[in-house]
C-alpha cells in the first residue's frame, strides 16, 4: 500500500500497482523505496487526485503498450470507451486539472485521453469559436491571423 | 459535437498556471547541490519528489536547455573532484606489486560504481526533461550524457592517462593469475564492464573501448606468455600429460573470460593456445612420444588418447600427423601378424611348427585382423570423438595390411570355409551373424575382390559336393551380406551354385522316386551343375573333354545303367541342354568285408570305379596297373593319383608290389584282406592333383582371374562408348575404373591394352581428327 498526500493535505491509501500507472511515482518507489511515510504530490490538490486514482483503479488491469509502438488508430478521438467519456464528463476547470496533473504524474493513458476529449471539444469550431470556448485572448496582430490562416487553409474542415 | 456541457454554467477560466514559487536559479541551484549529495552517496536526505518538480517546473517554463547544461557540467564537476580525491592518494604509475595493481583497479571499480549509481538516481530525478526536452531538442538522454563525461573527462583525459595505465594493470594481474596467484575478479569484471560499455568514440559503428584497446593488450600478452609456457611445458617428454595441460590452459581462460572478460574472447585464447602450444609441435617432437603412442594404442587407453586426439586436431596439420603415427602404428602392427603366426604357433601340438599349413596361418591371420580391427575401431567407437578422418585412416590402415598380403583372398575366404565347416558349433545365431559381419568387414577391404569371388566359390564348391549336411541358412546369410556390399552381379555365380544343390536334391528325390529302389540297390544321387557357376578346374573340364571321345570311362555296369537312366530321365525333363558326367567330382559309399572287420568306405567316384574291379575277385588276385587302365578307361593322371590315395596312404585298401610312395605303369595291386580299421566308416582321402602344388593353383586363379578381368574390362569399355558415343582416353579409363572398382582395381595399363583390342576388333576407333578420341562403331 502507499499513502499519497495531496496539496491539502489530504491523505490517499492505494495499493502500489494502482500508483505505478505514475511513471513518476514508480520511479519514485524504485529510487526511495516503500515507506509508511505519505509521499507528498504538492502540484495536485486532493479533488483531482481523487479523481485520478479513481481512473487509475478502473484501468487497472490495462496493458501498457510499449511507449514507441503507439498505434495511431488507438489515437483517434472517437474512440473513447463509454466510461472514458462519463469520467471527462467535468468542469472545464477539472479537465485542465487532471491534463496538468496527468502530465506530471505522467500517467500517458489518461494525458492521452484528456488531450482526446479536448480535441473533440475543438473539432469542428473556428478559430474564433475555441477561443470564446476556452476564454483565450487572441495574442495575435490581424496580420499574423490572417498568415497563419493562409497557412493552414488545406487542412480547414469544408 | 462532443463538447461536454456543464449544466451549470460556470465562468470559463483559463487554465490555472502553476506558477513556480521558487525563481528559476533557485531552482537550478537546488538540483546542482542534489546532484553533489547524490555524488557523496548522501541523497537520503534529498526529496525525489521536490526534485522532480523542480526540473518539471524549469521544463515547463522552457528553461530545459539550462537545466540540461547545468547539469552536464556539475556532473563533470563532481566526477573530477572525486577521481582527484580517490586517484589523487595512488601511485598509479608502477604497479609492480599484485597488491598496488589490485588496488587501483578497485579505485577505478569503486568511482564507475558510484558514478553508475549516482547517474541511475539523477536520471530518474530528471524523468521529465529526459521525457520531453531531450526528446524535442534531439539530444543525448542524461545517463548518456554521464557516461560520455566519465570517458571524455575521466577515462580518457590526458591529465589522467587513466587508460594506459588500466591496460597495464589488467594486463599484469593477469599476467599473475597465470602465475597462480588469485586477483580479485570481481572488481576486474567490474572494470572491464565499464569498458565494454563506453564506446571509444561517438560514431555509433565504434566498438567499445574494451574490444579496441584493451583486448588487443590482452591477446598480445597472452601470446607471449603461451610462447614462454611452450618451452617449459615442452620439457615434458610425454604426449599425454602434455595434451592435459594444454586442455587444462584451455579451460582456465575459458573460465577467465567466462569470470570477467567477455564471451567472445573466449575464442582468441582458444586460438593463442592453439598457435603457440600446438603448432610448434614438429615432426622430431612426434617421433620422440611415439613410443608413448604406440603404447596407449596397444593398450587400449581409449581416454589417453581422446585427450591427446581432440588436443591435436584443432590444428589439421597436427591432426594429419598424429593419424599418420597410429596408421604406421596399425600398419606394423599388421606386419607383425604374420611373424607372429609363424614363431608363436597357437596350437603347441603342432608337431612341425615351422610348416604350418596354409589353412592354419589362414585362419589365424584372419582371427587376428579381426581382432586388430575390432581393437582400433573401438578407439572411434568408445571414444567421444567422431571424427570421420580418423575412422578413415583406421580403415585405410587395415586396408592397407590386407592387401599388403598377397593371398588376402585365399585366407580370408579359407577362413570362411572353416567357420562354415565348424558349422559355427555351440555358437548362437548372433555370434554366427557377428563373425560373418566381421568377415564382410574384412571383405570391404579387400582390393581384388573378383579373385576372392573365385576363391569363395573353390570353396564352396568343396563344401556342397563333399557330401556333408550343408548349413544353407548360413550360406545364404553370407552371400546376401556380399550382395549388399557388392551388389547382385558379384554374387550370381554364388548364388547359382547353391540353387544347383538345391535343385539336384528335389531332381534326385524324383529320379529314386521313379527307380522305386529296394534296399540293396545300388543308389546314385546327383548333382547338376551350371556349368558357368561353378569353378570347374581345368584338370576337370579337360578330363570332360577327354571323357566325350571314344575313351569313355567305364562305370561298373549297375552304375552304368543308373547313370544312363538319369540321363534319359533329365533329357526328358529339360531338352536342349548339353549333359555330361564329371566323375572326378562325385564321392561314393562302398560297403566292404574285409578278413576280420566290415567298413563303410567313403571313396571318389574313381576309387570306387578302381576298388569295383577287385569285386568277387579270389583273395591275392593281382592287377596291373595297365589293366586297370585300359578296364577303367581313366586317363593317366587321374588313374594315378587315385591308386596312389588308394594304396599309399593312411589306409591301404589295396596292397601294391613293388612297395614305394609312387605309382608306376609296371606296378600291380591286389586287395587288402587284412585291413582294419578302428571306426566302422572311413573317409579315404584323395592325394591332390601332382599338378596342384599351392603356388601353380595360385597362378591358374590368377590367371582364371586375368582371363575374367579382360572380358569384364571389355565389356565396361564397350558399355560406356555406346552410352557417350565419344570419348577422350583419360575420362574412359576414370569411368571404366568406377565401374569396375567395386569388383577390382583395374590397372590403366590394362584397360589401354583392352582399349587397343577393341579397336583391333572393330568395336571402337580413334578418331581421324583427335587421335586421343574414341568413337563407338555401331
Amino acid at each position: 500500500m502507499v499513502v499519497l498526500k495531496g496539496s491539502d493535505g489530504q491523505l490517499f491509501v492505494v495499493e502500489r500497482p494502482i500508483a505505478e500507472k505514475s511513471a513518476l511515482i514508480k520511479s519514485m518507489l524504485e529510487d526511495v523505496g516503500e515507506s509508511d511515510d505519505p509521499i507528498p504530490i504538492p502540484n495536485v490538490n486532493s479533488e483531482v487526485l481523487k479523481k485520478i486514482i479513481e481512473y487509475c483503479e478502473y484501468h487497472k488491469n490495462d496493458v501498457v503498450p510499449a511507449a514507441d509502438t503507439y498505434d495511431d488508430a488507438a489515437n483517434i478521438s472517437d474512440k473513447i470507451s463509454p466510461w472514458d467519456k462519463n469520467f471527462m464528463n467535468v468542469d472545464q476547470e477539472m479537465l485542465f486539472e487532471l491534463l496538468t496533473a496527468s502530465n506530471y504524474l505522467d500517467i500517458k493513458p489518461l494525458l492521452d485521453l484528456g488531450c482526446k476529449t479536448v480535441a473533440n471539444m475543438m473539432k469542428g469550431k473556428s478559430a474564433e469559436e475555441i477561443r470564446k470556448l476556452f476564454n483565450i485572448t487572441s495574442d495575435f496582430t490581424p496580420e499574423e491571423e490572417e498568415q497563419i490562416r493562409k497557412e493552414n487553409e488545406w487542412a480547414e474542415d469544408r | 459535437m462532443n463538447v461536454p456541457q456543464p449544466k451549470k454554467l460556470k465562468s470559463i477560466n483559463p487554465a490555472r498556471k502553476l506558477i513556480p514559487r521558487k525563481t528559476h536559479s533557485q531552482l537550478l541551484e537546488g538540483l546542482e547541490s542534489a546532484i553533489e549529495d547524490i555524488y557523496n552517496q548522501n541523497a537520503s536526505s534529498l526529496s525525489f519528489e521536490e526534485l522532480y518538480r523542480s526540473s518539471y517546473n524549469l521544463v515547463l517554463s522552457k528553461k530545459g536547455e539550462v537545466l540540461y547544461e547545468t547539469t552536464n557540467s556539475k556532473i563533470i564537476k563532481e566526477l573530477e573532484i572525486k577521481t582527484n580525491r580517490s586517484l589523487g592518494k595512488l601511485n598509479y604509475n608502477g604497479h609492480d606489486s599484485l597488491e598496488s595493481g589490485q588496488a587501483f583497479i578497485k579505485k577505478i571499480r569503486d568511482l564507475w560504481l558510484l558514478h553508475i549509481s549516482s547517474m541511475l538516481m539523477i536520471q530518474d530525478v530528471l524523468m521529465y526533461m529526459d521525457k520531453v526536452y531531450v526528446k524535442s531538442a534531439k539530444k543525448l538522454p542524461v545517463y548518456d550524457l554521464g557516461m560520455l563525461a566519465f570517458r571524455n573527462k575521466i577515462l580518457l583525459n590526458p591529465k589522467y592517462d587513466l587508460l594506459p595505465s588500466l591496460i597495464g594493470t589488467i594486463v599484469d594481474l593477469m599476467h599473475k593469475e597465470r602465475q597462480g596467484y588469485s586477483v580479485d575478479r570481481e572488481s576486474l569484471k567490474t572494470v572491464i564492464g565499464m569498458t565494454i560499455e563506453l564506446r571509444s568514440d561517438n560514431t555509433k559503428s565504434a566498438q567499445n573501448i574494451f574490444e579496441e584497446q584493451i583486448k588487443p593488450a590482452i591477446l598480445e600478452s597472452s601470446t607471449e606468455f603461451y610462447r614462454t609456457e611452450f618451452r617449459r611445458l615442452i620439457k615434458d617428454p610425454e604426449i599425454v600429460s602434455y595434451s592435459k595441460q594444454v586442455q587444462s590452459k584451455r579451460k582456465e581462460e575459458a573460465d577467465k573470460s567466462k569470470a570477467y572478460l567477455s564471451q567472445t574472447i573466449c575464442k582468441d585464447f582458444d586460438a593463442i593456445i592453439t598457435q603457440q602450444l600446438i603448432s610448434p609441435l614438429d615432426m622430431s617432437y612426434f617421433n620422440s612420444v611415439r613410443n608413448e603412442i604406440d603404447s596407449f594404442l596397444l593398450e587400449s587407453q581409449f581416454e589417453d588418447f581422446a585427450i591427446v586426439y581432440s588436443t591435436l586436431s584443432s590444428v589439421p596439420e597436427k591432426e594429419k600427423n598424429f593419424l599418420e603415427i597410429i596408421s604406421n602404428h596399425i600398419c606394423a602392427q599388421g606386419n607383425n601378424l604374420i611373424n607372429d603366426i609363424a614363431q608363436n604357433p597357437q596350437t603347441p601340438a603342432t608337431p612341425k611348427p615351422k610348416h604350418l599349413s596354409t589353412n592354419t596361418i589362414a585362419i589365424q591371420w584372419v582371427d587376428k585382423l579381426i581382432l586388430l580391427y575390432s581393437h582400433y575401431h573401438n578407439f572411434s567407437l568408445k571414444t567421444s570423438i567422431k571424427s570421420r578422418d580418423l575412422q578413415y585412416i583406421i580403415n585405410q590402415s587395415i586396408a592397407t595390411i590386407v592387401n599388403n598380403n598377397p593371398h588376402a583372398a585365399e585366407y580370408v575366404s579359407i577362413y570362411i570355409d572353416d567357420q562354415i565347416k565348424k558349422g559355427f558349433k555351440g555358437k548362437t545365431d548372433d555370434e554366427s551373424e557377428t563373425i560373418l559381419s566381421q568377415v564382410v568387414v574384412l571383405f570391404r577391404f579387400l582390393r581384388d575382390k573378383d579373385l576372392f569371388e573365385l576363391y569363395l566359390r573353390q570353396r564352396l564348391h568343396k563344401r556342397l559336393l563333399s557330401g556333408r549336411p550343408i548349413s544353407r541358412d548360413i550360406e545364404a546369410s553370407l552371400i546376401s551380406k556380399l550382395k549388399l556390399e557388392c551388389g547382385s552381379q558379384f554374387t550370381t555365380k554364388l548364388e547359382g551354385m547353391l540353387k544347383d544343390i538345391q535343385l539336384s536334391v528335389d531332381l534326385s528325390q524324383q529320379f529314386a522316386a521313379q527307380q522305386d529302389y529296394k534296399p540293396s540297390d545300388t543308389q546314385i544321387d546327383v548333382s547338376v551343375l551350371t556349368h558357368t557357376f561353378w569353378p570347374l578346374s581345368n584338370v576337370s573340364t579337360d578330363f570332360l573333354q577327354e571323357s566325350s571321345t571314344d575313351q569313355i570311362p567305364l562305370l561298373p555296369i549297375n552304375l552304368q545303367n543308373l547313370s544312363n537312366q538319369f540321363s534319359h530321365f533329365y533329357k526328358q525333363k529339360y531338352s536342349g541342354r548339353k549333359f555330361m558326367w564329371s566323375y572326378n567330382l562325385g564321392t561314393a559309399e562302398l560297403k566292404a568285408q574285409f578278413k576280420n572287420s566290415k567298413h563303410e568306405l567313403t571313396v571318389s567316384t574313381i576309387q570306387m570305379m578302381i576298388l569295383m574291379l577287385f569285386n568277387f575277385t579270389q583273395p591275392e588276385h593281382r592287377i596291373g596297373y595297365m589293366e586297370i587302365k585300359n578296364r577303367t578307361g581313366l586317363p593317366d593322371s587321374e588313374l594315378n593319383r587315385n591308386l596312389q590315395s588308394l594304396a599309399c596312404t593312411k589306409y591301404k585298401i589295396l596292397l601294391k608290389t613293388p612297395k614305394s610312395r609312387d605309382v608306376s605303369t609296371t606296378d600291380m595291386f591286389e586287395f587288402n584282406q587284412n585291413f582294419s580299421a578302428p571306426s566302422l566308416k572311413i573317409k579315404v582321402p584323395l592325394i591332390a592333383a601332382p599338378t596342384q602344388s599351392p603356388d601353380s593353383k595360385t597362378i591358374e586363379n590368377q590367371s582364371k582371374i586375368d582371363e575374367e578381368r579382360r572380358v569384364l574390362v571389355d565389356a565396361a569399355i564397350v558399355r560406356i562408348m555406346k552410352s557417350r558415343r565419344k570419348l577422350d582416353h583419360s575420362n574412359l579409363v576414370a569411368e571404366t575404373i568406377s565401374q569396375l572398382k567395386i569388383r577390382f582395381m583395374p590397372s590403366p595399363h590394362l584397360i589401354k591394352l583392352r582399349i587397343d583390342s577393341l579397336i583391333d576388333r572393330d568395336y571402337i576407333e580413334r578418331s581421324k581428327q583427335d587421335r586421343k578420341l574414341y568413337t563407338y562403331i555401331a
